[in-house]
């Protein structure tokens, strides 16, 4: 093992805004999820009745009325959504057996902020620190942070919301 | 050589998973998220079917077999809790002020069985976070890939790859850094803690008492034993030192308003 501890200096210029992690394209979890299969684009635009009866259903609110979604031949389903977390903002993409049952769900990519701070740019310009004479920068040079927990409470929510999303809009299965 | 990182919801975090290497990437993956998710089914405080669940029935001087990942994280729980003194202890502590209640000296394991010398409720949250993150870069290591990185939120070991990570405490902090090669590093803070869950293991483990507010990381060789000697330097301090350099890690501490403190022997 090998470990180094470097404190940051604050430096004057903002450094890149956002944290963001992208794990896989919407292409690449169509092709891991439904290897082989040609779905369909299948996408719908929520009613005030529907967004309404999604909420009461999942007990979670309804942010977007749009849902981006593929149909397998078979009857299984895609969606790719957003949740918004207190201090993240993930895009998921469940995948559903012809039942409408949780067959498989990626993280497609993540934006975060933790603490609070990351939304203040002067604490995050802090991070255009130098390491042997070269910036090292948040997101690219450091790809980790390691603080509290961050929580993935939201990411329950939102599939639940999907899910009934499923039952309202698209069931009967 | 390609690399892929994927995410999924797990340990009640998002656990991320980099592997890089010449084929079978996927398949590697895959089976880094199933080690995981193998150890969240053992060791849930929230599941009724886990071993955690079946432990929190056992009547005093009875046992009751576990599986062998329970086991073994057990193990090395009870090993931490005796070396610590009691500062790590995967026993849930007594309300402060109440009679002395159970602690990990009334726990055995054994032959594949856990036994209680008094009924006691086990929460492994101080461990078990580590011990999958270290379950999961084993399995990228039997799967032959070159390097990887397991990321459950913040608490991370990679091997083949070095990994900058930023240590982000609730409180104002001077930012710093942490390369880690080789190695896992893990991060605790009492405040953000205590506000997800009420974290028992943010609790003085002798007097019960809610420790002071305070941000710890440790590198260690495994992320199981950083994740608990996060603890231990949060309740102990510089008396820390000790231990962290015995088991070869490396630890610093923040506590609002004061400045980065590395704890050394």
């Amino acid at each position: 093992m090998r470990c180094r501890f470097v404190l940051l200096a604050a430096a004057p210029v903002l450094a890149s805004p956002a944290w963001a992690t992208t794990f896989m394209t919407v292409d690449q979890a169509r092709a891991a999820l439904f290897p082989g299969v040609a779905l369909v684009r299948d996408d719908r635009v929520l009613t005030d009745a529907q967004a309404a009866a999604i909420s009461a259903r999942s007990g979670v609110s309804v942010h977007s009325r749009t849902v981006h979604s593929w149909r397998a031949p078979d009857g299984a389903r895609l969606i790719v959504d957003q949740v918004l977390g207190k201090h993240e903002n993930i895009t998921l993409a469940l995948a559903l057996d012809p039942a409408g049952a949780v067959r498989a769900l990626e993280i497609l990519d993540y934006r975060e902020s933790y603490g609070g701070q990351v939304r203040d740019p002067a604490w995050r310009a802090q991070f255009t620190g130098k390491r042997d004479g070269a910036p090292l920068a948040l997101g690219q040079d450091i790809r980790n942070n390691s603080g509290g927990t961050l929580s993935a409470r939201h990411v329950a929510d939102g599939v639940r919301r999907l899910l009934a999303t499923d039952r309202i809009v698209f069931a009967p299965h | 050589m390609r690399r892929i990182e994927r995410a999924r919801p797990l340990l009640g975090t998002l656990v991320a998973v980099r592997a890089e290497g010449a084929d079978e990437l996927e398949r590697a993956v895959e089976s880094a998220f199933a080690a995981v998710a193998a150890v969240e089914a053992r060791l849930s405080a929230y599941r009724d079917d886990s071993d955690i669940a079946a432990v929190a029935r056992l009547g005093a001087g009875e046992r009751a077999p576990v599986d062998p990942l329970t086991a073994r994280c057990l193990w090395l729980a009870l090993a931490l809790a005796r070396a610590s003194d009691g500062a790590f202890d995967p026993v849930v502590p007594a309300p402060a002020g109440a009679p002395r209640a159970a602690s990990w000296r009334d726990l055995r394991v054994a032959r594949g069985a856990v036994a209680v010398t008094r009924p006691l409720r086990l929460d492994l949250g101080g461990i078990a976070k580590g011990y999958a993150v270290d379950r999961a870069i084993a399995a990228l290591r039997r799967a032959g890939v070159a390097s990887a990185t397991v990321n459950a939120g913040g608490d991370l070991r990679s091997f083949g790859s070095d990994e900058w990570v930023a240590l982000a405490p609730r409180h104002a902090a001077p930012p710093v850094a942490v390369l880690i090669a080789d190695g896992a590093l893990a991060s605790s803070d009492v405040v953000a803690a205590t506000a997800d869950r009420g974290a028992p293991q943010h609790r003085d483990p002798v007097t019960g008492a809610p420790l002071p507010p305070g941000f710890a990381s440790v590198a260690a060789p495994r992320c199981a034993v950083a994740d608990a000697l996060t603890k231990v330097v949060l309740a102990r301090g510089a008396a820390a030192g000790p231990l962290v350099a015995r088991l070869r890690a490396r630890a610093f501490l923040h506590r609002p308003g004061r400045a980065w403190q590395e704890i050394v022997a």
